[in-house]
């Protein structure tokens, strides 16, 4: 059984036939879009065929909002009373149910001190349409939104554990002592207000009761794989950005901050300071200009013409599989506190809001798994034949010893034969 | 038709809201909320109610702000606690905790709410010192739902279907809607004395608040025409000229939205004048400009630049926002599987010839034959806002038409498009909506349309004055009164 839960989100579909690999289970060859992830062959499941029949009935409009919004949820998205707005996008909505991240976090979550970690490279900035910003959710209307600062991850996960024993200690009293104050606030108010107010506040109250847990649980964060914690080389200004125009030129450079994310990631992993992590680069709908491959127009536009730009799009996601390859890479370097690697202990999800852009397409996904604790059989790739992607996630719930026979619409029953 | 309440969502402060209020509550210029997780964007607004949600991450930067909010402020203890409590310590910090608190929590506290306060200084004070404890006061003030919500439980009242708003909970009304803040030492006196219970007594205030010098006013006013025409992201030069353009037409200037539109004048840095190519600014820092070339908002670079690419121009974005963001137009997704191919633009020939594609093809023309039309009105534009006659060597057609509005029919150029928005109904009408959106921090529904229809045709009787608008808003029942919670 997997240990820990890890999400790799990137954007836009992909180019299918630069993808798709030849042949079929463990005989088969890589893909140019997936050669770099040829040294970890043995740990990879790659899949192809699966559907995201929920974006296509959800309610919501903007393709993009719905690919994002069901993607780890598999449930229809709800529509806030606002509506929609520019191009359709739900302006203030949510997705309709947890994701599966933050549903395992849930059960495997609670020993850590951190019951998931949701990191970020350019996800939030200052976009327009909120649902392509966020894919994780504790439940409707309570997005986990990413942290895109590698300095503010450092100082959340490590802040305490760097500190003496005693300021640690007063620190505790301190905050124990206000924050139960605080509480009583949220309650008394809760009870005089109506539905909606009520469920706001408690949600908030929710996120308090996670503060005090990782204010008390100061014994983790320690070990950590023999990797002593180091404050990230980057870190973003938010004071600087918000006087210097465009995001862009304010939110750092994508692929150093995506690196210093990676690696906070697997610190926090080795360290056990949590076991469920989101990386999420960018949006749904990613405007990103990959500079640093030498295309020259956002990524989204380009999407959208994928035969004028098909080379600029595989080279985006082979970028991408480099990435990916990275973040194994790290795993699989680092020792667990059970002495195996990391990878080895996780189970690793790469996903993408479509499967490709230029039709918006949601059916016949591209998915690439990795490690799996021993639940997975690796090393291979296998094809679907438009199975909804409830089944997956349903599978990954009952590899965590979660019992279900469904994750988000309950009428999108069954797991996935043939992963285990 | 009636005008009704409406919704009335908690709404919490937002980035720029707690910072102004940290600033007048605690004399702290270090605007902790810059650090915050950004407000969500719900149309280009910050403050809608209903995207309003705070997961762990803004949770600990609540916690993290007070903290550092407290240490500051109790760095002069006799000054914050107004009171010795080496002499009687129990005493002091109880009027302190009444005192800061009614301001803190912008009401006065109940005898219990100073028992449960004073219980944290005392639960601090067996394990720490003075300083100490009273931060933990201060920390327990600051993340408490009383100051980062607006909380309004109105006047109970048996069987009511509409509540009345306490005093102090309408000074916290006037004064986030106006100035962005907490209440200043005026409004505070008016709820102590329970003076604004009457749509006459609210009028007033409202007026007040914005007589000179209305700083904080101005600010609260440059803030939304920013977020209404999504220029959050712009360069700051650009932004600021926009800014200070609002704010010197509504403060002192002729405070109409025709002169918003159709001003042939702005007040700008002189790199921006520069851009404009016009001469440089007069004393008062206005700098005039060519009236053929340019009209108010639509026409500065601001607005320009934010609805075009980094490199060129983009008509359909500039259409497609003056469509929906002025005239309140909706415009559909493309077809869900249509291939979507930005036009390149070959040498020899305009944007324009490149977008005629748009409406030679029926599946694109449903919507394009709207946003593409006014879009190209504004080609004389760069993608920076400069003025150009010709593109690749091709003289620019900026014809172009309205339709489906009260104010249809062709015509050409920028200009006249700015004075066809100007004389729109639909104009004002989409203003006051989106008005509303902002002053109320939630979008109207099918229930407040009385409301924004009443609101328009004050707004029109008055000549469209933006200042009079905002009053008018305090007059209505959804500004009065308060729904009961269910």
């Amino acid at each position: 059984m997997p240990k820990r839960f890890i999400v790799f989100f990137s954007a836009n579909g992909t180019i299918m036939q630069s993808w798709a690999p030849t042949g079929a289970d463990a005989a088969f060859t890589f893909s140019p879009i997936l050669t770099p992830l040829q040294n970890h062959r043995s740990q990879l499941l790659i899949l192809r065929g699966l559907n995201n029949e929920v974006a296509y009935t959800s309610a919501g409009s903007n393709p993009h909002d719905l690919g994002m919004g069901t993607m780890l949820t598999g449930i229809s998205m709800k529509v806030g009373p606002s509506g929609l707005g520019r191009a359709n996008h739900i302006i203030d909505g949510s997705a309709g149910g947890p994701s599966i991240d933050q549903a395992i976090a849930a059960s495997i979550g609670k020993a850590s001190r951190f019951t998931s970690l949701s990191l970020g490279v350019q996800s939030t900035s200052t976009i327009l349409e909120p649902m392509v910003t966020r894919m994780a959710y504790r439940g409707p209307f309570d997005p986990v939104i990413p942290q895109d600062d590698p300095g503010k991850v450092f100082a959340t996960l490590f802040g305490n554990t760097l500190a003496s024993q005693a300021e640690v200690l007063n620190a505790q009293k301190r905050r124990g002592t206000v924050l139960d104050a605080v509480m009583a606030d949220y309650t008394s108010l809760t009870s005089k207000l109506g539905t909606d107010d009520r469920a706001k506040l408690d949600r908030h109250m929710t996120s308090i009761r996670e503060l005090e847990k990782q204010l008390l649980m100061t014994g983790t964060g320690t070990g950590c794989g023999g990797i002593t914690p180091m404050a990230p080389a980057v870190s973003l200004t938010p004071v600087a950005c918000l006087q210097d125009g465009r995001p862009a030129t304010c939110v750092g450079d994508f692929t150093t901050i995506g690196k210093a994310q990676m690696d906070l990631m697997v610190l926090a992993l080795a360290c056990d300071l949590t076991r469920v992590a989101t990386l999420q680069w960018s949006t749904a709908e990613s405007t990103v200009v990959h500079a640093e491959i030498g295309t020259t127009l956002e990524h989204h536009k380009m999407s959208h013409d994928d035969v004028t730009n098909v080379s600029a799009l595989t080279k985006i996601n082979t970028w991408y599989a480099q990435q990916f390859s990275y973040l194994l890479d790290q795993l699989s370097a680092t020792k667990g506190a059970d002495g195996a690697t990391l990878l080895d202990g996780s189970l690793v999800f790469w996903v993408n809001e479509m499967s490709r852009g230029t039709d918006h397409n949601r059916r016949d996904l591209a998915y690439v798994l990795a490690g799996g604790g021993g639940a997975l059989r690796t090393g291979r790739y296998v094809t679907f034949k438009g199975d909804p992607h409830n089944k997956l996630l349903t599978t990954f719930l009952n590899m965590f010893g979660i019992p279900a026979t469904s994750f988000g619409d309950p009428s999108y029953t069954g797991t996935l034969t043939g992963l285990t | 038709m009636p005008l009704v309440t409406g919704r009335a969502p908690l709404r919490r402060l937002t980035r720029v809201e707690y910072n102004n209020t940290v600033r007048a509550l605690l004399n702290d210029n270090s605007n902790p909320a810059l650090q915050f997780e950004p407000d969500t964007l719900a149309d280009g607004f910050t403050n809608n109610a209903d995207t309003q949600n705070v997961g762990t991450t803004l949770a600990g930067e609540y916690l993290t702000a007070a903290e550092a909010l407290s240490v500051t402020a109790t760095k002069d203890l006799p000054t914050l606690l107004g009171c010795n409590p080496a002499l009687a310590e129990d005493a002091c910090l109880r009027s302190f905790i009444q005192q800061f608190g009614q301001r803190a929590w912008r009401r006065p506290l109940t005898a219990q709410e100073v028992d449960h306060v004073a219980s944290v200084y005392a639960t601090g004070r067996t394990s720490f010192d003075i300083p100490t404890s009273t931060q933990m006061v201060v920390q327990a003030f600051l993340l408490s739902p009383y100051f980062l919500y607006r909380v309004e439980l109105g006047v109970p009242a048996a069987g009511a279907t509409v509540l009345s708003l306490t005093s102090w909970e309408m000074a916290s009304r006037l004064s986030y809607f106006l100035l962005g803040s907490m209440p200043d030492s005026a409004l505070f006196a008016a709820a102590q004395q329970d003076a604004l219970r009457t749509p006459q007594q609210v009028s007033a205030q409202a007026q007040r608040l914005m007589s000179a010098p209305a700083a904080a006013a101005q600010d609260r006013f440059a803030q939304f025409f920013t977020e209404w025409l999504h220029l959050t992201n712009v360069g700051p030069l650009l932004r600021q000229e926009t800014e200070t353009f609002v704010k010197r037409t509504l403060f002192g200037g002729p405070g109409d939205l025709v002169t918003l539109l159709t001003a042939p004048y702005t007040y700008a840095a002189p790199e921006v004048v520069q851009l404009y190519g016009a001469p440089p600014a007069a004393a008062d820092g206005r700098v005039t400009l060519n009236p053929k070339q340019r009209a108010g908002l639509l026409t500065q670079p601001a607005f320009l630049a934010t609805f075009a690419k980094a490199d060129s121009t983009d008509p359909v974005r500039r259409g497609k926002f003056i469509w929906e963001g002025l005239f309140c137009g909706s415009v559909p997704p493309p077809p869900a599987n249509l291939v979507v191919t930005a036009p390149t633009i070959p040498p020899g020939t305009t944007t324009r010839q490149a977008f005629e594609g748009h409406r030679a093809s029926p599946a694109c023309a449903a919507c394009h034959r709207v946003m593409d039309p006014i879009g190209l009105t504004l080609e004389n534009f760069d993608a920076l806002g400069r003025w150009r006659d010709s593109e690749n060597g091709v003289p620019i057609d900026v014809s172009g038409k309205l339709a489906g509005t009260d104010v249809d029919g062709p015509f050409v150029g920028p200009v006249e498009l700015a004075q066809k928005v100007a004389a729109s109904q639909g104009v004002a009408s989409c203003v006051v909506r989106q008005f509303f959106r902002f002053g109320f921090g939630r979008y109207d529904t099918a229930d407040d349309a009385p409301t924004t229809d009443y609101l328009t045709a004050q707004f029109r009787t008055g000549n469209e004055r933006v200042l009079d608008l905002a009053v008018s808003m305090t007059q209505v029942p959804a500004f009065l009164q308060l729904p009961v919670p269910q």
